[in-house]
């Protein structure tokens, strides 16, 4: 086991060559105009388009549930790639695992924001806070799943170590989805019928424009988030690495030119 | 790879039967829980005897979890589980071995609460054959996960409570056809009985199947 | 029944929606930034990486 050598190298990678200035020049446009982005939807999505025929203003809030439940599962998606790609020997590579623990956040993130806004939805709608919906359930499911999946990934511990037990439950908990998400339809099939359609009216026109612009603006800020914590994380696993007392030395050492370069 | 299995799981059963924690521990434990859903959701007797399969499998979750921290507690404690990975068995063959324990045990303790949750919710039990098969199916989905999620959590220091996190969620599918395939069994909800026992047989391969793979790796790493 | 809320408060559902949406974004983005900053300024060879500047708010 390359242990010793391998946690090192890509960590000292980390530094520069992971995060070099084009990368880090592509997440930033990617945040700017997805802020952008995000800002006109808003614009858009509450002054601009009109009220919808049946759901009345609540259709504006199709502007911004629908885009954060994409990018919650796109969130989780590139996360089990990068869970499965890490535990596969030719690519295992701790910078995978970083993306893996990124991208998880920002779908737990999305996830939570996906069940308050439906919630807040369905209220006025349905007249209920919450139902037995099996997209709904599952989607809560994952959201506690992947909490727990955080909670292994918080634990102190060898890099490498905690590296393979992430990617393990991450495949794990990914392979859950699909039969929660069956069983919980089935389960709700058996019962009653009134299964829950939020895309019954008819999208057209600004309203069409305004959704997709939407979810491209907000996927464009999940790959900020995404690069922006997948810094972070090298960071932070340099961090351990090399201590405070490392840290403190090396800033005596080049306090000056650090200072001057990061003042700009 | 099997030998190894009957190996861990005899292991496991011995020491169980010498040191009767589960029975004497787990068992009153479930026992309790069934009392205090019986004071929560009151006397009333058709409510109690509508709830009786929800109940029964939320009581045994709640005791399959204690069971695989008690399953790991043993091999955390004097460094056995060292020994276990010096002992040069397969770690399939050590993750089906404990799995099996931790079943069989669930298993027995299942059949007290079964009794026990009839009697206490004025439920008789019919359709046994359903019952018994979607209790040796749903066990073997319990004990697959449990074992995988207790080698996850057991080297860490705060097994006790990331293990619940863990170990609910991945679980629901596993109460949910459970739950439905016991209500079908009883009376309560019409038919599909089959349907949930096939949804818990495939929970249980999937998972047995994932935990004999991933098992070494977990194994080395702890 | 829907189309009674909707006549009355529905707004009020739409308005709470964005500004969760966006406030809760808005906080993580920023305690992503902070958080990097105050480890690159920890660890200064990181530090020169470009500062980055992104959806500091969510408008």
């Amino acid at each position: 086991m390359s242990v010793a050598s391998h946690p090192v190298e890509a960590v000292a990678l980390t530094g520069r060559a992971l995060a070099p200035a084009r990368g880090a020049r592509i997440a930033s446009a990617c945040g700017l105009v997805g802020l952008v982005g995000v800002v006109l939807t808003v614009w858009l999505g509450l002054w601009v388009t009109p009220p919808d025929a049946y759901m009345g203003n609540l259709v504006r809030l199709l502007y911004i549930h629908p885009s954060m439940a994409w990018d919650a599962f796109l969130a989780y998606g590139v996360s089990f790639l990068a869970s499965a790609a890490y535990l596969w020997p030719r690519t295992r590579d701790l910078r995978l695992d970083r993306v893996a623990g990124a991208s998880a956040e920002a779908g737990v993130v999305f996830t939570g924001i996906t069940l308050v806004t439906g919630s807040l939805w369905g209220r006025p709608t349905w007249g209920v806070w919450w139902t037995w919906d099996p997209l709904l359930t599952t989607t809560a499911l994952l959201f506690v799943l992947y909490l727990g999946y955080l909670a292994l990934r918080r634990l102190p511990g060898e890099p490498e170590v905690r590296a393979r037990r992430s990617a393990i439950a991450a495949l794990v908990a990914f392979i859950d989805v699909p039969i929660v998400y069956f069983s919980v339809s089935w389960w709700r099939s058996l019962h009653q019928g009134p299964t829950i359609q939020p895309g019954r009216s008819e999208v057209h026109g600004s309203m069409a424009w305004t959704l997709l612009l939407s979810f491209v603006a907000f996927s464009l800020v999940y790959v900020w988030m995404l690069a922006e914590r997948y810094r972070l994380a090298g960071l932070q696993a340099r961090d351990e690495v090399e201590g405070l007392a490392d840290a403190l030395a090396e800033r005596r050492a080049e306090a000056g030119m650090s200072r001057a370069g990061e003042a700009s | 790879m099997w030998r190894d299995a009957l190996l861990v799981a005899g292991k496991d059963l011995r020491v169980e039967w010498r040191s009767r924690v589960g029975l004497n521990q787990v068992v009153p434990f479930a026992l309790a829980v069934l009392l205090l859903f019986g004071l929560a959701l009151g006397p009333d007797a058709a409510r109690l005897r509508a709830a009786t399969s929800g109940l029964f499998w939320v009581t045994v979750l709640l005791a399959a979890l204690l069971g695989v921290q008690r399953s790991f507690a043993l091999e955390s404690a004097d460094r056995a589980g060292d020994g276990l990975r010096l002992s040069g068995l397969d770690a399939g063959g050590i993750f089906v071995g404990k799995a099996a324990a931790l079943g069989f045990q669930l298993l027995v303790l299942e059949a007290v609460l079964a009794l026990v949750a009839a009697l206490l919710y004025g439920t008789p039990l019919e359709g046994v054959g359903v019952l018994a098969a979607s209790c040796v199916l749903a066990t073997a989905g319990l004990a697959a996960v449990g074992t995988f999620y207790g080698a996850l959590a057991a080297g860490t220091r705060v097994r006790e409570t990331l293990l619940p996190l863990l170990f609910f969620p991945v679980v629901a599918p596993v109460l949910l056809a459970a739950t439905k395939a016991w209500s079908a069994a009883l009376g309560r909800s019409g038919g599909g009985g089959v349907g949930w026992l096939a949804l818990l047989a495939v929970f249980a391969a999937a998972y047995v199947a994932i935990g004999t793979v991933a098992f070494g790796p977990l194994l080395e790493d702890s | 029944m829907g189309a009674l809320a909707v006549a009355t408060g529905g707004i009020g559902y739409v308005q709470g929606g964005y500004v969760v949406a966006l406030l809760t974004l808005a906080l993580y983005a920023l305690s992503l930034v902070a958080r990097r900053r105050r480890l690159s300024r920890r660890l200064p060879s990181a530090g020169r990486t470009a500062p980055l500047s992104g959806p500091r708010d969510g408008a």
